[in-house]
């Protein structure tokens, strides 16, 4: 079991309970013998009896074990496994509590201003996560606290520097897309990044407006000592290699990204010469994250008769009013039924009015649209 | 970070990490130099299937436009939709464009004009 695969989805939790019991049943005799040695010297006649003549019903699935029983196997069992199996149960549990230490900063929505914020607050919950809710191991003697401190701060070193690698990772893949971007009026494309390790995502549609200062987050060492040395250096080796290789393929993903770029925003512009309208959408793996572009070029032509179309109508609706409104004042259609003439006037003025208002909003929109597409 | 150029995998730092490492037997050594090479392999493999993605989705949406951009030119008005897989994602571009016989508006705003003013004329 490694850190990332299990950052990355959510597997069922690791069972010392049957991983435990499993290694009962599972003794050899000699070892089973020492175990039961130890049952007796701790429960009594009465219980070491109970476990012997149960051991191969237990065994064969016709009995369960109670509570009560296999809280004193897994009290006993652990002290005869090999430090190897030992590790193996201290890694999983605390595994688990660091994975849900990532989960509560996963599913988060920012602004580029607040990456560094966002990063930073993870670096020092980190720092300072010290719960493992394993004191029952301790009570039972599977490990001392020594041994559950000592990898605790292996795992946490390792997501620190998971937490750096990905932090690294998005600085790369924003200075790249900030600075192709560059070329591109703000208002024209809206972009979003999505970063793979928190999950969590960014909103870049003004990114030009924004000038980034990535800060350092802080490093540290670490050197294994105590009973699990060896495979907590084991551990950290694997999890090195893994980083290696997520490195080595962000560099790849860096690479063939800044290339598809060229050729999206090539083709922006391309499509902008042609006076041809297009909505261009993409979406790139970047080292870091995904990020999701969507550009969009509008005629210039066309928005230029557009907003000739809407100064005629204004025109028109103006002069439209003036007539109904002179219509009013004007004897020649005064009749006996004058208050429903006024009436139907005055609808009408509002009527007019209403699409000149209208008319005039959309006029608006249409500046807008030339200064920012032109 | 060079754009232009992948660079070199280097594996110096991973393979002086490996030696350093205590415990370890040259056996172990060995198998980890392995791995480190067998994932060099892989990325390999990787960036050369995304590269050469990139560039078949490059030359077929371009061969597109082409073939658009000469409709346009014969004074067809063309509407397209084109949805291409490139090494690093995918990539969608919709596309309006061409000759919309633009006299029509020109002679709809000269009508507008034209009844604007009869209707000042006639007004009193």
């Amino acid at each position: 079991m490694d850190l990332q695969s299990n950052l990355a989805d959510k597997p069922k939790r690791f069972s010392t309970y049957f991983y435990i019991e499993n290694e009962f049943f599972t003794a050899d005799r000699e070892t089973l013998r020492k175990i039961t040695d130890l049952y007796y010297d701790l429960y009594g006649y009465g219980p070491h009896k109970y476990l012997i003549d149960t051991y191969h019903s237990w065994k064969s699935g016709y009995v369960s074990t109670s509570g009560q029983t296999m809280g004193r196997i897994i009290e006993c069992v652990p002290r005869f496994l090999s430090d190897e199996k030992r590790f193996f149960i201290l890694k999983n549990e605390l595994i688990y509590f660091i994975e849900t230490l990532h989960q509560k900063q996963q599913n988060k929505n920012a602004t580029p201003f607040e990456i560094n914020t966002l990063f930073e607050n993870y670096a020092a919950q980190i720092e300072n996560f010290n719960q493992s809710n394993l004191p029952y191991m301790v009570g039972k003697r599977i490990f001392t606290s020594e041994e559950i401190e000592q990898f605790l701060l292996v795992c946490k070193y390792v997501l620190l520097e998971r937490l750096n690698l990905s932090y690294m990772q998005v600085q790369n893949d924003l200075i790249l897309f900030k600075n192709k971007i560059s070329k591109v009026n703000s208002g024209v494309f809206k972009a979003s990044y999505h970063v793979d390790f928190l999950n969590s995502k960014i909103d870049l549609s003004n990114i030009n407006d924004f000038h980034f200062d990535f800060t350092k987050l802080k490093q540290q060492e670490i050197i294994p000592n105590g009973t699990y040395k060896q495979f907590a250096e084991q551990y950290i080796l694997e999890e090195f290699m893994q980083m290696n290789f997520s490195a080595k393929e962000g560099d790849v993903n860096y690479f063939v990204k800044s290339k598809d770029l060229d050729f999206f925003l090539d083709q922006y512009h391309q499509t902008k010469t042609k006076k041809n309208e297009a909505i261009l959408t993409s979406e790139f793996i970047g080292e870091g994250g995904q990020l999701y572009l969507i550009l969009e070029v509008k005629s210039l032509k066309k928005l230029r008769i557009s907003f000739a179309y809407s100064v005629t109508r204004i025109f028109a609706y103006c002069l439209i009013i003036a007539y109904f409104i002179n219509a009013n004042h004007n004897s020649k259609y005064k009749t006996s039924n004058q208050p429903t003439v006024i009436t139907m006037l005055l609808i009408s003025i509002m009527s007019v009015s209403y699409l000149l208002y209208k008319e005039i909003m959309f006029l608006k929109n249409l500046k807008l649209d030339l200064k920012k597409y032109g | 970070m060079d754009n232009n150029q992948l660079t070199r995998f280097d594996n110096a730092k991973i393979i002086d990490i490996i030696t350093k490492i205590p415990h370890l037997t040259e056996n172990d050594i060995h198998e980890l130099s392995l791995k480190v090479a067998s994932d060099d392999v892989e990325i390999r493999k990787i960036a050369l299937e995304k590269i050469t993605q990139s560039q078949i989705a490059q030359h077929d949406l371009m061969t597109i436009m082409g073939e658009l951009t000469a409709l346009n030119k014969q004074g067809m008005y063309v509407k397209s939709k084109q949805t291409i897989k490139t090494g690093s994602g995918t990539f969608e571009i919709e596309m309006k464009g061409g000759d919309t016989k633009l006299i029509i508006p020109v002679l709809i705003i000269l009508s507008v004009v034209i009844i604007a003013a009869l209707v000042i004329v006639f007004w009193k």
